[in-house]
């Protein structure tokens, strides 16, 4: 899989948010665990709309979440 | 006696997806499919060349409809068995979550492989017959049943096997 250019906080936003684990995440954003396991790595660029749930489910806007690097 | 009770249900439950990893998740769908589809195919497969060769091959084929026949039942079969794990596998709403768009992404690339195989598989086998027959100047008509059997054969059993390939090697890449 490329490298993402795309990056993001999902980790660090799970720690903030009382440590929710990776499966929880995947709960809500409607995911598997493994695709988090993914992102976090940033082995997996997601698409948008899955990018917008995962913002949702921190209750954050997508520019808090994911940021593009040129 | 153990041993065999010990394979049958382990295999019983690939088929029916029961096997649990250590972190307590479903298999995924894409490999669920994958180990179903490679057990259908393969059966087809064996039963397909075994009807084509056995009684004389190529040459007395089409000659012979109960091989025909025998050689489009083991098709048949495989294309019921396979649509039917299709829909045995489906996601349900009651049941942890085993597909999503990284899977869509994981059977795509598989899906790319496979038809390269495909391909090349085609092309190798006409070069192959060329080869052996241009100095006959005729191919025997059986083998291009085979041919075409083949193909939609290894279609199935190289989508299969690419998928797994893909899914196992992206989910060991991502092993904590």
């Amino acid at each position: 899989m490329a490298k993402a250019q795309i990056r993001n906080c999902v980790r660090k936003l799970r720690f903030e948010h009382e440590e929710m684990t990776q499966q929880e995440l995947a709960d809500r954003a409607g995911c598997t665990r493994q695709t988090v396991i993914a992102l976090e790595q940033g082995k997996y660029v997601p698409s948008l709309s899955l990018a917008f749930r995962l913002a949702r489910a921190f209750g954050k806007p997508l520019e808090e979440v994911f940021s593009y690097e040129e | 006696m153990y041993v065999y009770s010990y394979i049958w249900s382990e295999f019983f439950n690939i088929i029916t997806n029961q096997t649990l990893t250590r972190k307590g998740t479903a298999m995924s769908q894409v490999r669920h499919r994958a180990i179903l589809s490679i057990l259908i195919w393969g059966i087809v497969a064996v039963g397909f060349v075994w009807s084509f060769f056995s009684g004389g091959g190529p040459a007395s084929y089409t000659y012979e409809p109960s091989r025909i026949l025998i050689g489009a039942g083991f098709l048949l079969f495989g294309f019921i068995a396979y649509y039917l794990s299709l829909w045995l596998t489906r996601v349900k709403t009651d049941t942890p979550l085993i597909r999503d768009e990284r899977d869509e992404w994981i059977a795509l690339r598989a899906s790319r492989g496979a038809l390269v195989f495909v391909l090349v598989s085609t092309l190798v086998f006409a070069l192959g017959l060329w080869i052996v027959y241009r100095d006959a100047g005729f191919v025997p008509v059986g083998w291009m049943w085979f041919m075409g059997y083949c193909m939609a054969i290894i279609g199935y059993l190289s989508q299969a096997v690419a998928s797994l390939i893909v899914e196992v090697e992206d989910n060991a890449s991502i092993a904590e």
